[in-house]
């Protein structure tokens, strides 16, 4: 099916009468569609009315009222189009509307939301040609007449556009998570369409399809209006207003550049006037606007600083999740990215692999930085850096990313973009030594000072930080790891040695404080004692270390040396055969920055048992049994439930396998590429 | 025997374990020198390591030895990595008492390991983090290192038993109870009671102590009673307990004879339970309950929830209501200003009982439990 038109509505139904009416008789002949109205709770014999419809037309009733935005999203789960068209129902739809709309996407196949031209149904005055940012970074609708706007071109390159009308795609739709639900009406379609952007798509307004706008219904949209608008600006304004601030620039670069052009300069030419200042303003004027163009497209290099990253599993997944974004953000933009990976010797073979040729690897001795690059079959040596000196410079850094928050490398005037782990050293600082608390909050407030920008692993994440930091939310930006495509998924049946074969309880996580292993063993023990020889095993994978030996003395004392395995950090294969054969994922942890296990547990169909923390609902939704993971006691209840349960297994399984469709590599790292791009070209994301 | 007692907690302000700490180590110490044993105080213990530890507990002898207290954290933490590391301890000692939840590795002495209470787990909201990722590795340590355990009461034994079910029966672990007792002289005789002498709280202000029920209790209790008796609360400011230190001032802002002390010293401790009319003890949560045997020995009536180690300690001389009813509390607290016969029934009851405690017949039974391992 190609569309799937959607329409929350609630009480006048007039007007959607109209809305439908125009909606039949404007639809393209031949066109796969469905019509999804969504009844908010009306009360009007609107219900009635709705009841009398069949297909195309779907009807989804809600007797307490949701809100528009909760409505479409709704609507969206169940739409089944390749495109969604979102409708207003005080719109009446003119001949032709869809069309420039469709043409959009088959144009620019990185097309976001794309809306269109809204004139008042009674004045035919424009109300709405797309979204530009005034006063301070506000969403304002421009209001240029129709022929302004055709005479400018068919699609028009916007911030953002309004959802009166517009068509987006399904499938970006529903992965993004639809409407931020926070908002009631007006401004989530801003947000939308900035959302948008950060997925590296562009919003286009489509001048050739024009539709009317009746007014909408009273109380429909004001009394919220305050509150949506102060959610949009506490989310985004420094970034909207750089986005203002940047269309003036460009608009006076532009004005300048034509009057340059057309009027001075031949005039100067013709009559011999004119001063050598002023023909050195215009060469400049001309010259500005063609490097603000080169600046547009120019390949760019992007150092990154792994020096603190160690070999082996040492770092948790912070590693697979770099490489997996490293290699991604390089097949995705090719030659346009360049990358100068800083890393210790032991790294390079882990490397090889990631990097791409032309790729540079940057290796510090003690005084100096040795240069290779990588050819198609190895790393060619490239000369050595003097480390001391200004290395950003010397590399021709274009931005610096610093995965392991900040960097020895920095520059004054090289943008940087950050990664935030996790907020553990402020949300758990006793599991932290306190010398690696103070290093942490160091880092992180040397981060918040002076990065562009700064990745976080989850929405919750950017909360945390702002909490803690101070830092604003539109200086930061989430990407999920889509780590359920880094286990090769055929594994060898058995695992390897000495694990056992049928179900346990699998935990894989190093045996940091947070990780929670002591009330784990305890809940495992009540567990155990009380199921028998009919319990499940328990595996404890981990890069082995001082307080794994401790782990495993404890577990000794509590008399379980036979039942619970230890089995040490594993390589891809191994770990992936342990999966296959797990009964159940056991998440002990008190704290996690994302919690890669869930999805990895999600992808093998591994039911999931895990403490009921705000970040595992934002990564692992409905598809988790949510327990006090510092109570052993519930603990073991859930084991108990989950291990004699088996249908309890297979519900938690299916969802976990619907959840895992809301992450996807693509869409990440290219969240990611977007903002290195956009630091690096000095462009508001 | 040589035996080490471990009184670090001693060297700060001090809580329920650490009183506990002090006390039973002068009683273990009294008890066991004419016994023939010698006795060493560490006043840093494996990870906990005091910042200045000269406040700590002193016995004047020459068989107590005291090797940590002129010790600086650094050296501290130096001494403890290398007993880690398989160094014995300096004097050699036979036995080590732990009493600050901390188990370290003693591979040359036996480690008795005194378990107060398990609220970490069994009530993880009323712990911090902090505590709870200590006390968990600390206890597991335990089961792997410790030669023999404490409980400091039947109930928090029980509760042992239910966290790891059947562990000390399959293991066959020694272990043994070594109740608390009153820090200060037991009253002889029940004395008269002034109309306006206070109800009385004893214990650090945070969540498990459930402070916000009583209250509730004294709210409705104010509203009935004619003699008004005043609310007096001494104990830490513990965690999370801003919102109940706002009440508590808006309380007194609005006339109600509520105050809080704060910390409350040794001496005046003593002078405030010889004046209270009863001791409150609404505590959801308790290993063994100090406040409660101390209040005994003063005569005081007790009313206490009827959870944990509460109803243990306190026996027939104590009423106990619901942690969550704080109204039966209040009814409680109306019925024994209202019956003078029935306080002073519990009062000589509540005297009687306390002569079941005594550091002196702990120290005892824990010095021949040390002498059996």
């Amino acid at each position: 099916m190609q569309v799937s038109i959607i329409i929350s509505l609630c009480n006048g139904l007039a007007c959607l009468q109209t809305c439908l009416k125009s909606l039949a008789s404007t639809l393209p002949s031949g066109l796969a569609h469905e019509i999804i109205l969504v009844d908010d709770g009306s009360t009007d014999g609107t219900r009635e009315f709705l009841q009398g419809l069949a297909l195309p037309y779907v009807v989804l009733r809600q007797d307490r009222p949701l809100g528009y935005t909760a409505s479409v999203n709704r609507a969206a789960r169940i739409a089944r189009g390749q495109y969604l068209a979102l409708l207003d129902d005080s719109v009446v739809l003119q001949p032709g509307w869809l069309e420039p709309l469709l043409a959009a996407f088959a144009r620019e196949p990185r097309a976001g939301v794309v809306g269109n031209i809204q004139v008042h149904a009674d004045t035919l005055q424009v109300e709405h040609a797309g979204i530009e940012f005034q006063q301070g970074g506000y969403p304002v609708p421009r209001r240029e007449s129709i022929q302004t706007m055709q005479a400018s071109g068919a699609w028009l390159t916007v911030p953002a556009v309004a959802t009166t009308c517009c068509l987006v795609s399904r499938d970006w739709f529903v992965r993004s998570g639809g409407f931020d639900e926070g908002y009631r009406h007006g401004f989530a379609a801003f947000d939308l369409c900035l959302r948008a952007r950060e997925d590296g798509l562009v919003n286009l307004l489509a001048t050739a399809s024009v539709v009317r706008h009746g007014s909408a219904l009273p109380g429909h949209r004001e009394s919220h209006e305050y509150r949506d608008a102060r959610r949009f600006l506490d989310r985004w304004q420094p970034r909207t207003l750089a986005l203002e601030q940047e269309r003036t620039f460009a608009e006076a670069r532009a004005q300048a550049a034509t009057l340059a052009r057309r009027y001075l300069a031949p005039l100067h030419r013709r009559l011999g006037l004119g001063s050598r200042a002023l023909r050195r303003q215009h060469r400049a004027a001309l010259a500005a606007v063609q490097r603000a163009r080169f600046n547009q497209t120019r390949p760019i290099r992007i150092g990154v600083d792994l020096l603190r990253m160690a070999p082996g599993g040492a770092n948790g997944g912070i590693k697979p999740l770099l490489f997996a974004f490293l290699a991604e953000m390089g097949r995705q933009r090719g030659a346009a990215f360049n990358f100068a990976v800083f890393a210790p010797e032991s790294l390079r073979s882990e490397l090889a692999p990631v990097l791409r040729p032309g790729d540079y690897l940057l290796v510090p001795s003690d005084t100096a930085l040795g240069v290779s690059r990588r050819t198609t079959a190895a790393w060619r040596p490239d000369g050595t850096m003097n480390s001391d000196a200004n290395v950003a410079a010397q590399a021709g850094l274009d931005v610096l990313y610093t995965p392991f928050t900040v960097s020895r490398f920095h520059q004054p005037g090289l943008p940087w973009v950050s990664l935030a782990v996790d907020l553990l050293h402020r949300d758990l600082p006793s599991a932290l030594p306190v010398e690696e608390v103070n290093f942490r909050h160091d880092c992180f407030s040397r981060m918040a000072a002076g990065a562009s920008y700064i990745q976080c692993l989850t929405r919750h994440g950017i909360e945390r930080l702002s909490h803690h930091y101070g830092v604003h939310p539109a200086r930061c930006f989430h990407t999920y790891i889509p780590a359920q495509s880094r286990l090769p998924s055929a594994a060898p049946s058995v695992p390897p040695a000495p694990i056992p074969a049928g179900p346990f309880f699998f935990y894989p996580a190093n045996f940091w404080p947070h990780k929670n292993h002591e009330a784990l063993l305890a809940a495992y023990r009540i567990y155990a004692t009380a199921a028998g020889s009919r319990a499940w095993p328990l595996v404890c994978t981990g890069a082995p270390d001082r307080r794994m030996e401790l782990i495993r003395e404890m577990t000794l004392g509590l008399g379980l040396g036979d039942r619970v395995i230890f089995p040490g950090h594993l390589d891809d294969a191994a770990f992936a055969a342990l999966w296959s054969q797990a009964g159940a994922l056991v998440f002990a942890s008190l704290h996690e920055g994302f919690g890669i296990p869930l999805l990895e547990a999600m992808s093998f169909g591994v039911p999931i048992i895990a403490g009921d923390l705000p970040v595992i609902r934002e990564v692992a939704g409905e598809a988790f049994l949510p327990v006090d993971t510092r109570n052993p006691q519930a603990l073991a209840e859930a084991m108990r439930r989950l291990a004699i349960r088996e249908n309890l297994r297979a519900d938690l399984a299916a969802r976990g396998r619907a959840r895992l469709a809301a992450f996807s590599l693509s869409l990440e790292a290219g969240r990611l590429a977007h903002f290195l791009e956009a630091a690096a070209r000095r462009q508001s994301p | 025997m040589k035996i080490g007692l471990d009184v670090a907690q001693t060297c700060v302000e001090r809580a329920g374990c650490a009183w506990h700490a002090d006390a039973l180590s002068r009683a273990l110490i009294a008890e066991g020198l004419p016994r023939g044993h010698t006795f060493e105080l560490y006043h840093h213990f494996g990870d906990w390591i005091n910042h200045d530890p000269r406040g700590g507990t002193v016995v004047e002898d020459s068989r107590v030895t005291r090797p940590l207290q002129g010790m600086a954290p650094p050296a501290a933490r130096a001494f403890w990595a290398g007993i880690e590391s398989g160094e014995p301890l300096p004097g050699k000692p036979d036995a080590v008492i732990s009493f600050s939840y901390h188990a370290p590795r003693l591979p040359h002495t036996k480690l008795v390991y005194t378990v107060h209470d398990l609220a970490f787990w069994s009530h993880p909201d009323f712990s911090d983090d902090a505590t709870r990722l200590l006390c968990q590795r600390e206890l597991l340590q335990a089961t792997a290192r410790a030669t023999g355990f404490l409980f400091v009461s039947e109930a928090t034994r029980r509760e042992f038993g239910q966290l790891l079910p059947n562990w000390l029966e399959s293991t066959q672990r020694p272990h043994a109870l070594s109740p608390g007792a009153s820090r200060f002289p037991r009253a002889t005789a029940p004395r008269a009671w002034s109309d306006s002498a206070p109800w009385l709280i004893v214990g650090s202000v945070e969540p498990r102590k459930n402070h916000a029920a009583a209250l509730d209790a004294y709210e409705a209790y104010l509203a009935q009673s004619a003699l008004r008796r005043p609310l007096v609360i001494a104990g830490g400011h513990g965690w999370k307990s801003d919102a109940l230190h706002g009440r508590i001032a808006a309380l007194a802002g609005r006339g109600v004879p509520v105050r809080y002390l704060g910390y409350v010293p040794e001496r005046e401790l003593a002078a405030l339970y010889a004046g209270a009319f009863a001791l409150l003890a609404p505590s959801w949560h308790e290993g063994f309950g100090l406040p409660v045997v101390e209040a005994m020995g003063f005569g005081l009536p007790v009313l206490a929830a009827d959870r944990t180690s509460l109803p243990e300690v306190g026996g027939s001389a104590g009423r106990y209501f619901p942690p969550d009813q704080p109204e039966l509390l209040a009814r409680l607290m109306l019925t024994l200003e209202a019956e003078p016969a029935s306080h002073a029934r519990l009062a000589a009851e509540s005297l009687a009982r306390s002569a079941d405690f005594s550091w002196a017949a702990t120290a005892k039974s824990v010095l021949e439990f040390v002498e059996r391992l």
